[in-house]
C-alpha cells in the first residue's frame, strides 16, 4: 500500500470511532494494513481525546475545580460527538465549544448558575487572544472573583450571592504577561 | 549537497550547552539572575504564531538574554500530501524573529486526507517515505534558509510496510535532506523498552555524527509496564545513563534541552537537572 493510503487510513481510524468499529468487523478490509493493531489503535484514539482534555483542563481550570469528575466525564462525551477543531487555535476553540456544550447540558437541569459566569470569565483571555483585542468589558450578575475564591476552597459556587459586576480586561504591556482584569461591583 | 558539505553545515553551529524548553511560568526566573544558570532556550514555535503583542514582546525579551531555538510541531514533514504552506509562512516569521543557528521539527506526520491528528504519528521506514520527507524538506528550505534538525518520536503503533530498520531510515532521511538530528534520548529509551530493542545497538547503527542537539526528560510507567512520554517527571536514572552514552558516541552535540511540559517543578529543580546535563557534556568534551 502506498504511503498516502497508509496515512489516510491511519488518520481516519484514529479520529473516527465508527470508522474504527466498521474496520475491525469480520470481512472488512477497511483496516487491512492495521489488522493486528486494533487495541493499539483504540489506545491511540483514546490518547488523542485525553490530550484534548488536558489542554482544555488547563484553560478552564477553575471550572474543572468546581465540577470535578463531571468535567472529565462531560468532556469525554463531548469529544466523542465533536471532532477536534483544527489549526493553531485548536485547543482554544475546543475550550469554547466544550463550554457551550457544558452550559447547554447544565441548563437543562437548572445547574448552570455560576458555572456560566465562571466559564465566560475563564474564556475572556482565550477570546482576546484569538481576536487580538487589547481591551474588553464584561458584565456579570455574579462576581467571577468570588466564584474563583469559592472554587479554590472547594465550596459550592451556588453560595455566591447576586452581585452585579463589571470586569475590565486589558492586554498586558511594558514587560508584563497575558491579560489583566479589574472588577467593579455595581 | 554532498555528505561532506552537509556535515560542514552542521559543524558550523555554535556550541550552546545545557538549556530548557521555555514554559511560561518560568519567564520571570529566566529573565532574572537565576536565568544565567540556563545556557539557551528552545521555544515552541506554534505558541508564537498569530500571537498577540504581549506574547511577541515576551519572545523579544527572551531573545535579549538567550539563543532561542524554534521547535515546530505541525509542519507534518512526513505527510504524503505535502506541507501546509500557511503554517510554513507563519513558522518562517517566528524563525526570522528569533534568528536561530538552527531550528527543529519531527520526523513524523500530523495530517492526512485533509484531517489533522493533533499529535505526531510515525512513518513507515520505507524508501517512499524517505523521498516524501526529502521532497517536503526541499520545499521548506526554499522558504527557511536555516539548518533544520529532525527529532525521533515515540510510537505506539507500528506503521505497516517497513523496508528497513529505524536507524537506517533516519540515516537515509538525514543524508538525503541535509538535515541534522535532534536525538530525543527519552523517546529512544521509551521505544527501546516498549518495542524490546537495545538502544545501544540502535546507536551503533545510527548516523551519530549528525546529532546536533538532545532532548531529555523523565517518563512514567503505566500499570502494564508500558512507558509513557508524558514529559511530566524528573529525569530517571535510566535516561541519565543513556544520555551519558549518547554524549560519548555523538561528537557533534552542541546542546541539550530539558523538555519538561507538565507538572512543572520549582525552577531550582530544573537548574539541578540542567547542571547535571551540562556536567555530562563537559565530561565528554562537548562544551566547556
Amino acid at each position: 500500500m502506498e504511503l498516502k493510503e497508509i496515512q489516510e487510513q491511519f488518520v481516519k481510524l484514529s479520529l473516527d470511532k465508527q470508522t474504527r468499529e466498521r474496520a475491525f468487523q469480520a470481512n472488512s478490509d477497511l483496516a487491512s494494513e492495521f489488522d493486528d493493531q486494533e487495541q493499539s489503535l483504540k489506545n491511540h484514539a483514546f490518547s488523542l481525546v485525553r490530550k484534548r482534555l488536558g489542554a482544555v483542563k488547563g484553560i478552564l481550570s477553575s471550572t474543572r475545580a468546581v465540577l470535578g469528575e463531571y468535567f472529565h466525564e462531560g468532556f469525554l462525551k463531548y469529544a466523542q460527538a465533536s471532532p477536534s477543531p483544527t489549526g493553531l487555535n485548536r485547543h482554544r476553540s475546543d475550550a469554547i465549544n466544550f463550554s457551550d456544550w457544558l452550559i447547554k447540558k447544565l441548563s437543562a437541569t437548572g445547574n448552570h448558575k455560576g458555572i456560566d459566569v465562571l466559564l465566560s470569565h475563564e474564556l475572556v483571555p482565550v477570546r482576546m487572544w484569538m481576536s487580538k483585542k487589547q481591551f474588553r468589558l464584561q458584565f456579570y450578575l455574579r462576581n467571577p472573583s468570588q466564584l474563583i475564591e469559592l472554587s479554590r476552597k472547594y465550596s459550592s459556587i451556588s453560595r455566591a450571592r447576586i452581585s452585579p459586576t463589571l470586569m475590565i480586561w486589558k492586554e498586558a504591556s511594558n514587560g508584563s504577561l497575558g491579560y489583566h482584569w479589574r472588577s467593579f461591583s455595581l | 549537497m554532498n555528505n561532506i558539505s552537509n556535515l560542514q553545515n552542521l559543524s558550523d553551529i555554535p556550541k550552546l550547552g545545557s538549556g530548557i524548553g521555555f514554559r511560561e511560568p518560568w519567564f520571570y526566573p529566566l529573565t532574572s539572575s537565576e536565568g544565567r544558570k540556563i545556557d539557551f532556550l528552545e521555544i515552541t514555535a506554534d505558541h508564537f504564531m498569530d500571537a498577540p503583542n504581549w506574547k511577541i514582546d515576551q519572545l523579544k525579551k527572551l531573545k535579549e538574554s538567550f539563543t532561542l531555538i524554534p521547535h515546530a510541531l505541525d509542519l507534518s514533514i512526513g505527510s504524503s500530501e505535502g506541507i501546509d504552506e500557511v503554517y510554513l509562512e507563519k513558522l518562517a516569521e517566528v524563525i526570522d524573529l528569533t534568528c536561530p543557528p538552527y531550528w527543529s521539527e519531527h520526523l513524523a506526520f500530523t495530517k492526512a486526507a485533509g484531517l489533522e491528528l493533533g499529535h505526531l504519528a510515525p512513518l513507515p521506514f520505507t524508501d517512499e517515505a524517505v523521498d516524501v520527507v526529502s521532497s517536503n524538506i526541499a520545499k521548506i528550505s526554499s522558504v527557511i534558509g536555516k539548518p533544520l534538525i529532525l527529532e525521533n518520536i515515540t510510537y505506539g503503533i507500528t506503521m505497516p510496510g517497513h523496508e528497513m530498520s529505524e536507524a537506517e531510515f533516519i540515516a537515509k532521511v538525514l543524508g538525503s535532506s541535509s538535515c541534522g538530528w535532534l536525538l530525543d534520548v527519552t523517546n529512544l529509551y521509551i521505544n527501546s523498552v516498549n518495542h524490546s530493542f537495545d538502544p545501544l545497538l540502535f546507536l551503533q547503527q545510527s548516523p551519530t555524527e549528525r546529532v546536533v542537539q538532545l532532548h531529555y526528560v523523565g517518563f512514567t510507567k503505566n500499570t502494564k509496564g508500558y512507558l509513557i512520554d508524558d514529559h511530566g517527571s524528573a529525569v530517571n536514572e535510566e535516561i541519565w545513563a543513556l544520555m551519558d552514552e549518547v554524549l560519548k558516541q555523538c561528537p557533534g552535540v552542541k546542546g541539550t534541552i530539558l523538555e519538561r511540559d507538565s507538572k512543572l517543578p520549582l525552577f531550582h529543580e530544573i537548574i539541578e537537572e540542567t547542571d547535571r546535563a551540562r556536567n555530562l557534556g563537559r565530561k565528554h568534551k562537548r562544551w566547556n
